[in-house]
């Protein structure tokens, strides 16, 4: 056959290959129509409460306490908030999305934003933040709940239909009083919970809304510690698991406004908890505790250590000021972020070759390396009193250094001074153990001045 | 006969043609396609980004835009305007007013995304932009920026990361030249961060992050040569010794050189418009 010939032939080939075949589609609409319907679906019910919505979120179960927050959708794409750990009533935008299916997404920055900001410090570190979520994918939508998952870290969120009161006054009433669960300024360090005759020590982080607490048990005659996530209610505030002690168990606390004071309000149970200058009972071997574990860094969260630097970010802004030999440009140009990130700058080594702990300040020529530069300091350490939780130090003049330049820098720092003056404070100490990583050092005159070690 | 066959032939893929399947009703789109409602900001970031640069600007969260190993937040919204005015005056004007919207509109990013926060990494650096394939830059810290928009020092900053990241902008469009890889080849280190402005200005490098990779040299070389006046610029190199000088005004040269044949950018031309535009952008008069 001719090539002309089987170019006229071609368009019979048309008769088989034009025609698309009949299918039975399984859903009358595509899906790109039918996830659109659903958005147009969740948009209205997400707009229809009255006062909007109320939503727990609990991050992480295992590191975090609870956050409520109060949302009212509107029609034009703003959102509405208040909550129980910020100030301020918000109004930012929210957006619908089909990535994994329909998303809700909260697209300029709220109240949620703040549970996921990096810069928001967890145990005194930039980065990690509090695990929050602004995406939510959407699981199941009702007029009686929203149920989601994050799209980030997939836990399940729940949104419920709020009430005037959430918004009247009920998360300013958590706020309150889960604030007043936070050291206050000046306050001594010591917080005994006492729960009929059992008293225990309670330390309370406010970005993480957890507790570590410590006691004395009756059968081990053993210092042991705790953990539990805390929520604001409306009387006081709630604990969850309950705080066991000696077979007293505890899951709320009621803040009386008269007193001052959180009070037990579990039925059957009196106790209150009260700040207090001497510790509640003796940790029984802390310092062992302690030496067992050979290097402590100490952390951002240092407390009070002197009248003029009260805390680490004194210490570094110090370090920033004072040299700037050490430090590069990121610094020059206001990067404490970076220093905060990344930067171990003295650390207590305990027990080096069995001869008593060193003090030793670590330093970088680039703020966001690894310290490479060291200048320590033996101590000396006597033991107080028998139950071995208190201590004295002294400082010696056997000292080792890797730098002679920055040794020499280093000792004329204002922190480095103010951090040898709290150490070899001749009141002594009382080592607090806060869980097997974390210890603090208390001043036995002044439970205000005080250092968290924390293992690396 | 021979006719015959093709009338027949023809008639048949007439008919082929003919048969086709039944008409397709051009319906209502499933896609929205309705002009969305510009508020205030929106229609500012058009008028001043999109209409005249095709440049667009992503300051609400998007969907797939970020790095989901950071945590990242979006600009608070109220802080977005000022920061933008900032990149627009010191960053677009500048190759606007040196060399007209024609020539850099084809060569500027066609998205900046802007978020709340810096990326923080576990070790412990935290990324202030990125570029990507040529089109996308990524500027941190919006939020710091508002804080502090008055010094000179953090609009330097910011400044700074914008031209870096326009580098590999342009870098991603023309490569630079070889040589420039080859002025110090053996000193590039990933442990950049273990260095020191003194160890670096040693090694002929202008930062510690230029010492990188050559892609961040070039980038760190550029972008601080253009952030620093003629003065400062002169009081970085006193600090660096003679050797390590003589390689940083070596990488200089090329990076001139690779401005001018590649973009037709006078690349000190360009500084003296940037040095006044911080000055414009600190005085807070515009």
């Amino acid at each position: 056959m001719k090539t002309r010939e089987i170019l006229w032939l071609l368009p019979l080939f048309s008769l088989f290959a034009r025609c698309t075949v009949q299918e039975d589609y399984i859903f009358e609409e595509s899906a790109t129509a039918r996830i659109k319907a659903y958005i147009t679906a969740c948009q209205t019910v997400i707009t229809q409460p009255e006062h909007g919505w109320k939503v727990l979120f609990e991050p992480n179960k295992q590191s975090l306490g609870g956050y409520h927050v109060v949302m009212k959708f509107h029609e034009d794409g703003s959102v509405r908030m208040v909550c129980d750990f910020l100030e301020e009533e918000s109004t930012s935008t929210y957006s619908f999305n089909e990535s994994q299916g329909a998303v809700l997404c909260m697209d300029s920055y709220s109240a949620l934003h703040y549970l996921s900001d990096p810069r928001v410090p967890r145990n005194g570190i930039l980065g990690v933040g509090l695990e929050g979520e602004f995406e939510f994918v959407i699981k199941e939508v009702t007029p009686d709940s929203m149920v989601f998952f994050g799209k980030k870290r997939g836990e399940p969120v729940v949104f419920y239909p709020a009430e005037e009161a959430d918004w009247t006054g009920r998360m300013a009433l958590y706020r309150n009083h889960i604030e007043k669960m936070a050291p206050q300024e000046d306050s001594p360090f010591f917080r005994a919970l006492t729960m009929n005759q059992t008293a225990i020590n309670l330390v309370y982080d406010p970005p993480t809304r957890t507790i570590i607490y410590t006691y004395s048990d009756d059968k081990s005659k053993q210092i042991l510690s705790a953990w539990t996530r805390v929520y604001g209610t409306e009387e006081g505030v709630r604990f969850s698991p309950a705080i066991r002690v000696n077979g007293v168990v505890l899951d709320q606390l009621r803040y009386n406004n008269t007193t001052h004071l959180f009070e037990v309000g579990t039925p059957g149970v009196v106790g209150s908890l009260r700040y207090s200058n001497t510790p509640p009972f003796p940790f029984y071997n802390s310092l062992d505790m302690l030496q067992a574990r050979s290097t402590f860094a100490c952390t951002p969260l240092v407390g009070s250590i002197s009248g003029s630097l009260t805390s680490i970010i004194d210490f570094i802004e110090a370090l920033m000021g004072g040299h700037s030999i050490y430090m590069t440009s990121e610094l020059q140009f206001g990067y404490r972020a970076l220093v905060m990130a990344g930067m171990k700058q003295f650390r207590i080594i305990w027990d080096i070759d069995g001869k008593g702990p060193w003090f030793s300040f670590y330093g970088a020529k680039n703020a966001i390396s690894e310290a490479q530069y060291s200048l320590s300091y033996k101590l000396n350490m006597e033991v107080l009193r028998d139950s071995r939780d208190q201590v004295r130090f002294t400082w010696t003049d056997e000292r080792q250094t890797n730098d002679a330049e920055f040794a020499t820098a280093m000792v004329q720092q204002p922190g480095f001074a103010a951090f040898r003056t709290f150490i070899i404070d001749p009141a002594g100490f009382t080592i607090v153990p806060s869980s097997n990583e974390r210890f603090y050092l208390v001043n036995l005159n002044d439970s205000k001045r005080w250092l968290l070690l924390s293992k690396e | 006969m021979k006719n015959k066959r093709y009338i027949i032939i023809t008639l048949l893929a007439l008919l082929a043609l003919g048969s086709s399947c039944g008409r397709e009703k051009f319906e209502k789109s499933i896609y929205d396609i309705v002009e969305p409602r510009l508020d205030e900001l929106a229609q500012w970031v058009r008028d001043s980004f999109v209409t005249p640069y095709n440049i667009e600007v992503l300051y609400r969260w998007e969907d797939m835009e970020t790095d989901m190993s950071h945590n990242l937040v979006p600009p608070t919204q109220s802080r977005v305007k000022r920061f933008l005015q900032m990149v627009k005056i010191s960053f677009i004007d500048t190759y606007v007013r040196l060399v007209g919207k024609n020539v850099v509109n084809p060569i500027f990013p066609k998205q900046l995304l802007l978020l709340g926060t810096g990326a923080f990494s576990s070790d412990g650096t935290i990324s202030l932009g990125t570029a990507d394939a040529g089109k996308k830059i990524i500027l941190y810290n919006v939020d710091e920026y508002y804080s502090h928009s008055k010094s000179r020092d953090t609009i330097r900053k910011f400044v700074h990361t914008m031209h870096h990241e326009f580098m590999h902008i342009l870098n991603q469009q023309k490569a630079y030249q070889l040589a420039f890889k080859k002025i110090t080849p053996a000193s590039y280190t990933i442990s950049w961060f273990n260095e020191s402005e003194t160890s670096a200005l040693t090694a002929g490098f202008v930062t510690p992050y230029a010492m990188a990779e050559p892609d961040e040299d070039i980038a760190e070389t550029f972008s601080n040569y253009v952030d620093h006046s003629q003065t400062e610029w002169d009081n970085l190199l006193s600090r660096a010794p003679a050797s390590g000088r003589a390689l940083i005004q070596k990488k200089v040269e090329m990076v001139r050189t690779y401005m001018e044949e590649a973009w037709h950018i006078d690349m000190d031309a360009l500084r003296d418009l940037i040095q006044q535009s911080i000055q414009e952008v600190a005085s807070g008069n515009f």
